[in-house]
């Protein structure tokens, strides 16, 4: 390796350890942990409390006659959980090109679920000045579900509205 | 001795077992003695000694709420059994709501949690009336109270409004305390805390100035104002400052536990306070504060005479009561004490719960096992068929060089051989035994989980009574098969749907006295509830000899409710019209009852009942009475399953449900009525395809040629037929639910592991008949929430928003009043949650709130399509010409000041905007 490449390499590593360090803890007071995800290629985070674990999705066991944005169910130590497809919840049935193979498992309103996210980016800690309202133009489907949105787009999932939203997890026409 | 967190909470968890069987008892006592059997003495000595087991129990573990309300229970228990007063019915009514409150508070007990609540003030209340009543005939006079808003009210939801403002506003003060602590120790964010504190007090002025306590909101506005000054950050908080505002949270406790409403006399010590406040934010001199000094002497004087006699009292009733040491209580000897702790243990349910899990995931890995077998067999075969090979081999070779090595290679493959079939009887043998330890282990777990069906009767006969109170109708009540063993928690979520339809029974089945007698019946109705076990199943059967349910009015119902065609409402059969009655929001009836017309339905009867793996079914002959036959499971965890293979999916149905599985000759089946049935014994039984239903493949079940399988299926007295693609095997399943979110699905009630590691569906039934059998489920019927019905008849819907308690309940009680329909909310989140879910026709906001406060609530309603239309109304202290523009600014319909709040303008002004 070469003095130059070596350089780079040394203010490489030193710029991943700087980003690494959460924000918060440089300059700002109370933050929150969320957990960064894509969906329909939109960033969207949840609070990392609400979060039991991420895992690559392997078996997806589909359910005929289940609302249209649940996947299915997966199985985690002999339980089963839901596999909530928010690219339909969030985009009126859109399924998007993306593989969304992750599922993100939460605990939210008294209720275990997973969401399925395309790709995970990591814990971030999120200053709470720097959480905004939504937009009056925001996409009224997801405006309820989104406690805040930050400059650069990304948008925090209420999960606790989410879960107790109308038609989110029990199909009431099923009588 | 510290306990660690997990034993607190085990030990709550046995508390609250132990509580609710002497509870239980206790309610059981209480029935017995109204209805004049057994002997009184007996049954007061052995109610004594439930009571006092619950307080000494609750008194070990410091749950004070609960020693304190059992033990004035137990005095009562005592002056009942002297005959110091008679054991009347309205004495019976007044011990069981003290029950009920005392189960309440076991229910939700929480350690450390020692200040009462209104409902437990309330219930000390009336069992200290009683103890008056017996000491010396008479009781005190009420708290003479005055207000704007509660002059309106009657003297109980005075009552109860009172108590409920004395709660919160300790709340308040306990919340302004820790706060305090928290900015002093530098727990968090000081602007943050100041903020929180800010609200607090803001909160505590506003309730006590809506409900005319003028000393709590005199003391707690000049505390606010130095709040005031730090919120703004004019100020900086001190020590001192906390010192200060300590001082002054005692004086606003003593306040509110020693005033009444409409009481404006300041005492000494509040002037005192109020003017040191004064002197913190500057208004006064320290000149003035030592003349405000002189004057407090006179104002303690006029203070103490204006405090009405009645103050000592109500102060009492709102402070908890001190446990006296009781001597004349029977106690357990110690022989029954160590005979109990020989006999029985007490585990939590949670680590009953994971034992039957782990039992579970035992047999599923069992189940892996036994898959195993065949595989060994396999090899077994392939060694025999190598071994074949070789000998075969040895013939041709014989005499060559490879004579030696082939014939040490035979005898190792006839050893591995041997091996192979020895280990696989040894494996097969094994396994066998395996599963029947874990089939024994699951059985016997299951026993412990079980309860006799009686353990609810207690509860049944306590409903019966009051319903029959309260609709005036005599009712006579037959209780059977108490001694079959159920799920405990199949009877626990029982009990609600039964209540259910006692309720139903007793107000719309059973006919008034004349009617009964005009129609030639005994003039005491006759309701029963009997339990038999049937298979792996139990019945309980709840029947009524009232008037039936008509069919036609169902028909009508549906034609006028749900917009049902007289075409389509025709073809449909009595079974059909009958089985409309457990559709969600369906009602024949016009208003709603105050007995049965609220909380759960039929619909939620049935989706409890099918929830459990269970069938609910009703009968009902016009004028002889109605039949509502709940079928449910002995045990909740595994089933007997037929596992089929449809569309390339395995599924399991429930084996009880499965009547047959036939191949059909092709003159059995033929369309009748625009569907295909299947002429089987000589009844034609209608005919689905099973894949078509559940939406796994298309096309009409008519269309395929050449043989069908075809499964014969039965629900409740009702049979259909369904073609699958392949039959598998009659097998036990583990049934797992859909996981915690898929409370409901259509068809499907869980999931199942199977040996192979495949999950299969397990198929509801019930739904599946009710799919196939079209036209029950009405399309056209949009799903109806129990609460929307409620209100069909009523003014309007109001959402109450205010973070004081006292507050919502006095505005809930005024608009009640008036005949709308009241729902309420914490803050400006909750509302939004509530309108999220809940048709509303006008929002009354606070405006000082925590979380998100009235003025931003009022914009975010007013900026979202869907709720835009909403009228706003802001209530609030906050009166100030600048305060109405930014409330109006926001998109508010109206603006009334707290202080000038009287029901009539709330009215009027509502009524304006609908």
């Amino acid at each position: 390796m070469s003095s130059k490449e070596a350089i780079e390499k040394r203010l490489l590593e030193r710029r991943a350890e700087e980003l690494g360090v959460p924000i918060a803890e440089q300059e700002y007071g109370e933050s929150i942990p969320l957990l960064e995800f894509f969906i329909m290629g939109n960033r969207y985070a949840v609070n990392l409390e609400k979060v039991e674990t991420v895992t690559r999705i392997g078996d997806i066991v589909t359910i005929p006659t289940s609302l249209n944005h649940i996947s299915g169910i997966i199985r985690r130590r002999g339980q089963s959980i839901a596999l909530v497809n928010l690219r339909r919840f969030f985009y009126s049935g859109a399924e998007g090109i993306a593989d969304a193979d992750f599922a993100v498992i939460v605990n939210a309103g008294g209720k275990r679920f997973a969401l399925q996210v395309e790709e995970i980016l990591g814990v971030i800690h999120l200053p709470a000045d720097l959480v905004m309202s939504t937009p009056e133009n925001f996409d009224p489907a997801q405006a309820t579900h989104i406690s805040g949105v930050t400059i650069d787009g990304l948008s925090v999932i209420n999960l606790e509205t989410l879960v107790k939203a109308r038609g989110f997890g029990t199909d009431e026409s099923a009588g | 001795m510290e306990f660690t967190e997990a034993q607190i909470e085990e030990l709550v968890g046995v508390f609250k077992a132990e509580s609710i069987e002497h509870i239980k008892a206790l309610a059981d006592i209480f029935l017995t003695l109204e209805e004049g059997r057994g002997n009184a003495n007996e049954l007061f000595d052995r109610a004594f000694r439930e009571a006092h087991s619950l307080k000494g129990s609750a008194g070990t573990l410091g749950f004070q709420r609960v020693e304190a309300l059992t033990h004035r229970l137990e005095d009562v228990l005592g002056i009942l059994k002297r005959g110091e007063i008679e054991t009347s019915v309205e004495v019976i009514d007044i011990l069981l709501s003290a029950l009920d409150t005392i189960r309440g508070s076991v229910e939700n007990i929480r350690p450390g949690e020692n200040e009462l609540t209104e409902d437990e003030v309330e219930q000390t209340r009336h069992l200290e009336k009683l103890l008056q009543t017996a000491r010396a005939g008479s009781t005190g006079p009420p708290a003479s109270t005055s207000s704007s808003g509660m002059s309106e009210l009657g003297s109980e939801q005075v009552q109860q409004l009172l108590a409920v403002f004395r709660a919160e506003a300790k709340e308040h003060i306990k919340n302004l305390a820790e706060l305090l602590f928290n900015i002093e120790e530098g727990k968090g964010d000081p602007t943050e805390l100041v903020s929180k504190a800010f609200r607090e007090a803001h909160s505590l002025k506003g309730s006590a100035g809506t409900l005319g306590f003028g000393r709590v909101e005199d003391v707690t506005h000049h505390f606010e104002d130095i709040l005031g000054l730090m919120n703004d950050g004019k100020e900086e908080i001190t020590s001192e400052d906390i010192d200060l505002l300590l001082t002054v949270l005692d004086v606003v406790r003593k306040a509110v536990d020693t005033s009444v409403s409409g009481d404006k006399q300041l005492t000494d010590e509040e002037v005192q306070i109020i003017a040191s406040l004064k002197k913190r934010t500057g208004e006064l001199s320290e000149a003035e504060t030592e003349g405000d000094n002189e004057q407090v002497l006179e104002s303690s004087e006029k203070g103490q005479q204006a405090i009405p006699d009645t103050v000592e009292s109500s102060g009492t009733i709102g402070t908890p009561i001190k446990q006296k040491p009781d001597q004349k209580a029977p106690r357990k000897s110690a022989d029954d004490t160590e005979k109990n702790r020989e006999d029985f243990i007490r585990i939590s349910e949670a680590k009953l719960e994971a034992v039957i899990a782990q039992v579970s995931e035992l047999f599923e890995a069992n189940l892996q096992l036994e898959s195993l077998t065949p595989e060994l067999g396999r090899f077994s075969v392939m060694a025999v068929e190598t071994l074949e090979m070789i000998e075969v081999l040895q013939v041709e070779l014989e005499n060559t060089i490879y004579e030696n090595d082939l014939f040490t290679i035979a005898d190792k493959v006839r050893n591995l051989s041997v091996h192979l079939s020895t280990t696989k009887k040894t494996f097969e043998r094994d396994e066998r035994q395996i599963t029947k330890l874990i089939q024994g282990s699951q059985e016997e777990l299951h026993r412990v989980r079980l309860a006799p069906v009686s353990t609810i009767f207690v509860m049944i006969r306590r409903q019966v009574r009051e319903i029959a109170k309260a609709t005036g109708k005599k009712a006579e009540l037959y209780l059977g098969g108490g001694e079959y063993a159920v799920d405990r928690k199949v009877l626990e979520a029982i009990e609600e749907p039964l209540v259910h339809i006692l309720r139903n029974a007793v107000d719309h089945g059973i006919e008034s006295t004349e009617i009964r007698r005009s129609k030639g019946k005994t003039r005491v109705a006759r309701l029963s509830i009997v339990a038999r076990h049937t298979g792996d199943s139990v019945e309980i059967v709840v029947a009524d000899d009232g008037k039936g349910v008509d069919p036609e009015i169902i028909r009508n119902s549906l034609m006028k409710k749900q917009g049902m065609t007289e075409a389509e409402a025709n073809s449909l059969s009595t079974d059909q019209l009958l089985d409309c009655l457990f559709m969600a929001g369906f009602s024949t009836h016009i208003g709603v009852s105050k007995m049965s017309g609220r909380g759960v339905g039929l619909d939620v009867v049935k989706y409890t009942v099918e929830r459990l793996g269970g069938e609910v079914r009703l009968e009902s002959n016009l004028g002889e009475g109605t039949a509502i036959t709940l079928r449910l499971p002995l045990a909740m965890s595994t089933i007997r399953c037929l596992l089929l293979k449809d569309s390339g999916r395995v599924l399991a149905i429930p084996a009880s449900n499965v009547d047959k599985v036939i191949v059909p000759k092709s003159e059995d089946i033929k369309l009748l009525g625009g569907g295909e049935v299947i002429t089987y014994q000589g009844e034609n039984i209608p005919l689905g395809s099973l894949g078509e239903i559940l939406g796994l493949k298309s096309g009409i079940a008519g269309s395929s040629k050449g043989e069908r399988l075809v499964m014969m299926i039965s629900f409740g007295d009702r049979r259909f037929a369904f073609t699958i693609d392949e039959l598998l095997e009659y097998t036990q399943l583990i049934l797992k639910p859909l996981g915690d979110l898929l409370e409901r699905v259509a068809n499907i009630s869980g999931t199942s592991m199977l040996g192979t590691g495949e999950i299969a569906l397990v198929l509801n039934p019930a739904d599946l008949v009710r799919a196939a059998g079209g036209g029950v489920r009405l399309s056209t019927a949009k799903p109806i929430f129990p609460s929307e019905v409620e209100a069909t008849d009523l003014v309007g819907r109001v959402l109450v928003v205010d973070d004081s308690i006292a507050t919502r309940t006095l505005e809930k009680t005024l608009l009640e009043s008036a005949g709308y329909t009241v729902l309420t909310a914490s803050d400006g989140y909750k509302a939004l949650d509530v309108l999220a879910t809940n048709r509303c026709d006008v929002v009354i906001s606070d405006v000082q709130m925590p979380n998100m406060d009235g003025i931003e609530l009022t914009h975010t309603i007013k900026s979202r399509p869907q709720f835009s239309h909403l009228p706003v109304i802001l209530i609030t202290s906050l009166g100030s010409d600048e305060d109405k523009a930014r409330g109006l600014a926001a998109g508010a319909d109206a603006y009334i000041v707290k202080k000038e709040l009287t029901q009539s303008e709330l009215v009027e002004t509502i009524g304006q905007l609908l």
